[in-house]
């Protein structure tokens, strides 16, 4: 027996993918996700107009309507998505036992903290991936073509530079849901409770505008991404390094917590 | 529901409903319809004293006052950027509806989606039912016992809400003559205000028994309470996008059917809809009581017929 | 400290070693003042079938959370194989296979799928093959193999249980650690448990610690007995030990649990 080797990440990743993969709910979510992405689709064209934010709209066309998918989509991820998932994986497999039959065996729970966030991110991303691509063909196909466009803070930019600005949006955007699935397993570390876990995520989206307007982007991530990208100032300005703090303090908090907690589910 | 309230025992605890053993005087009784030999009053009972039972819910109870006094701040803030005459200005009178309006769609809906999560799909699917199954009480019942005890604990949140941030309007807001009411329902003195926001919070209270019926069916069809969870915000998300949506579209329709379609979504009766009712405006009152109807007779037989086929299935 | 032998090499020699394969040593537990285990010390050799014997909430799935890492002891300690449970965790959790309380598994996934996603958990089962390989062999010991395919939600009672040894046995640990195995089973699913128990000693070298609270359970098959009662050991010996000048086993136990 090897036992001091330990488990590589690799097999952890795939033993917990499995587990999120091989139920149905997970694929029940992605599905009703991705059918919103097609209905935001069918909006966008009957609209052909959208918001940087509650002062700026903006006409769409070929080039710059990808990035406004996101505009609703954002806040079924952050609202229904994201919460859902998180509280079943960081919370729901704890207190319904079944997380046990991991936890006795030979690896780091630390670790195994890291990599339920991990897959979730990959999940997630996958949705955002799509999200954008979905945007992209789309924007392609049904918006009044153009060659040309102005993107708030880009100014002026061609085929390549649009796509390079939907690129970093939803990099942005993609980092705001993993950090949200960060705070999810922060929240169900402190309630594993799945029910009191998805409230309590739901919590720190809403109370979080009572701490300070610069969390306001994990409830308007369009908004609050196009005034970081933009460079408007305001309260956006502090999203990249709030952003950076929240993903390093959910992973300090979530793999020492799960390290030093008492299972008693 | 065939309600037998005299025979709520105050002695029996959790558990004495579903007691095999049962006391010489119930087996007096005559045994009730649907093999249910205990009677709704105990079941009732029975179900109060579990849902008290969880910290989460003496949490919530905690909450309620609590974001009354989040909101009684904001609106000190607010009143200092606002002209006096406005009936968004609050005054001691009109503190309680104000501060309830800000919390009615999120907070207190909230509450009612954690009450049909936390007592309906997290024992069904845990398997705490299967408890008061085997002792032969219709799950109907044990249904409908847990919707009233949900209802109760919404009617006192409400009733504890309404008290504080009644004093604290009392206490904190200027006290005038008189005040404006919302949409030109006239001024009123600080007590005709207080009735009047006696009769808001009957009607918020009818709108979140409705929406708690809309939530037990969620409860009932959701796979575990996580789901129960998404499918409950998804309904409030879709319930507030579609308004907004609307309104893309305000030129095509004329006034009166804009409102009417406008309060087909509960959130924005709750939102909206409870005070324009009050003054009724376009004749909302009638309407906005028939589309609460609406959902709670159509949600309430949906959930009924989910648990009659449970019943006969599982 | 690594003084173990390869149990593939030679399975049914039971390896001589100079520490006992479990110590408990003075392991104290309290939860908001109240005291779940105080001070229990024993030791389990390698080998040997060691029942625990309590009446319900004497203790003995705490104690079975503390040896396994779940929980940690306010103070005491836990040596599995020389290695600390609460310093060296995951050292000490190589040498345990284990049953806490009821098995529950993933349940919509097969029986096979999650001994698999197990397997992935466990250092010495490097690669696929062999993964597959120890999974068909743990189906086969606890004789699972022919509904291994089918949802854990179809399930007997019985069946989790065999499902739990075989999760227990993924590792090849020397020690396995059973919670309460025989709960909800019928007299059949017993006698079979039993066997199980004594063919997983004599024809694998295991060293099995097992919990319940009936004594007629243990008394079949166990070498060693340690009784407690609210938190406290109050006996550890051989079961003639432990009949000593009692009439019976029974006559012991009853005494133990009543002075």
């Amino acid at each position: 027996m090897n036992k001091g080797s330990g488990v590589g990440m690799g097999n952890l990743i795939r033993s917990e993918a499995q587990r999120v993969f091989k139920r149905k709910r997970t694929w029940a979510v992605a599905i009703v996700y991705i059918v919103f992405v097609l209905l935001e689709c069918l909006f966008l064209t009957m609209m052909n107009t959208s918001f940087y934010d509650a002062e700026h709209s903006v006409a769409l066309n070929s080039l710059n309507t990808a990035p406004f998918l996101l505009r609703e989509l954002a806040i079924l991820m952050n609202f229904v998505v994201i919460p859902m998932l998180a509280a079943d994986s960081f919370g729901g497999d704890v207190s319904s036992g079944a997380l046990r039959l991991a936890l006795i065996r030979p690896i780091s729970r630390g670790k195994l903290f890291l990599v339920k966030w991990l897959v979730l991110g990959m999940l997630v991303g996958g949705l955002t991936l799509f999200t954008w691509a979905a945007g992209t063909v789309f924007a392609g196909i049904a918006m009044p073509p153009a060659s040309e466009t102005t993107l708030m803070g880009a100014g002026a930019v061609g085929r390549m530079g649009a796509l390079g600005f939907s690129l970093g949006f939803y990099g942005v955007a993609l980092c705001v849901f993993l950090a949200l699935i960060g705070v999810g397993g922060v929240v169900a570390r402190l309630v594993p409770n799945p029910v009191l876990a998805y409230i309590g995520i739901l919590a720190v989206i809403v109370g979080g505008l009572y701490v300070s307007d610069a969390l306001v982007f994990l409830l308007s991530v369009s908004d609050s991404i196009f005034h970081f990208l933009g460079r408007t100032g305001g309260s956006d300005a502090s999203l990249g390094w709030i952003l950076c703090a929240l993903l390093a303090g959910c992973a300090i908090i979530g793999t020492l917590g799960w390290q030093r907690r008492e299972w008693n589910q | 529901m065939k309600t037998a309230g005299k025979s709520i025992d105050e002695k029996k605890g959790f558990g004495a409903a579903f007691a095999p053993d049962r006391t010489a005087a119930d087996r007096e009784r005559p045994v009730r319809r649907s093999g249910g030999g205990v009677g709704f009053g105990r079941l009732l009972t029975a179900e109060w004293r579990k849902l008290w039972k969880r910290r989460s819910a003496k949490l919530m109870a905690l909450a309620g006052p609590l974001t009354g006094l989040v909101s009684v701040k904001y609106l000190l803030s607010q009143n200092a950027a606002l002209d006096p005459g406005l009936p968004e200005y609050a005054t001691a009178g009109s503190v309680p509806v104000l501060a309830l309006a800000e919390m009615l769609v999120t907070v207190f809906s909230g509450m009612m989606l954690v009450l049909a999560g936390l007592t309906v799909t997290e024992e069904y699917r845990g398997g705490q039912l299967r408890m008061g199954m085997l002792r032969a009480v219709s799950l109907g019942r044990i249904m409908a016992a847990k919707w009233v005890a949900c209802l109760l604990f919404m009617l006192i949140q409400l009733g504890t809400y309404f008290v504080c941030t009644a004093a604290a309007g009392r206490a904190l807001f200027p006290n005038p003559e008189s005040y404006p009411l919302f949409y030109g329902a006239g001024r009123v003195s600080y007590g005709e205000g207080l009735l009047y926001d006696l009769r808001y919070y009957a009607l918020a209270a009818l709108a979140l028994g409705v929406l708690l019926t809309v939530f037990f069916w969620l409860a009932a069809v959701g796979r575990s309470s996580t789901v129960t969870l998404g499918l409950g915000i998804g309904f409030l998300l879709v319930s507030y996008m579609l308004p907004t949506l609307l309104s893309y579209f305000r030129p095509l329709f004329g006034t009166e059917e804009y409102v009417r379609i406008y309060f087909l979504s509960l959130v924005t009766i709750e939102w909206e809809g409870i005070a324009a009712m009050l003054a009724d405006l376009h004749g909302l009152r009638l309407w906005n009581l028939g589309v609460l109807a609406g959902y709670g007779l159509l949600f309430g037989l949906m959930t009924v017929w989910t648990w009659k086929r449970r019943d006969t299935f599982e | 400290m690594e003084n173990m032998q390869d149990k593939r090499a030679g399975r049914v020699v039971i390896p001589q070693t100079e520490h006992p394969l479990v110590e408990i040593g003075n392991v104290t537990k309290k939860v908001r003042r109240r005291t779940l285990l105080k001070d229990v010390s024993f030791n389990v050799e390698q080998g040997e079938i060691c029942g625990l014997l309590g009446p319900n909430g004497a203790g003995k799935t705490t104690l079975i959370r503390v040896m396994t890492g779940l929980i940690r002891p306010d103070s005491g300690d836990v040596f599995i194989g020389g290695s600390s449970v609460v310093r060296q965790r995951e050292n000490a959790a190589a040498h345990i296979g284990a049953i806490v309380e009821s098995p529950i598994f993933f349940p919509y996934m097969t029986g096979r799928d999650n001994l698999e996603n197990l397997a992935l958990l466990h250092p010495n089962l490097p690669d696929r093959k062999a993964r597959r390989k120890r999974v068909n062999e743990v189906l086969e010991i606890v004789r699972m193999d022919k509904r291994a395919d089918e949802k854990v939600k179809t399930y007997s009672l019985g069946m989790k249980q065999r499902l739990g040894i075989a999760q227990a046995l993924l590792g090849d640990p020397e020690l396995l650690i059973l919670d309460e195995p025989a709960n909800g089973l019928d007299p059949m699913g017993i006698r079979e448990l039993r066997e199980l128990i004594l063919r997983l000693k004599h024809e694998f070298g295991k060293t099995v610690l097992v919990s319940s609270h009936l004594l007629d359970e243990l008394q079949k098959i166990c070498d060693r007995i340690v009784v407690i009662r609210e938190g406290e050991r109050v006996f550890a010996g051989s079961r003639e030990e432990m009949i000593g000048r009692h009439a019976g086993l029974e006559e012991a136990f009853v005494e133990m649990m009543t002075t």
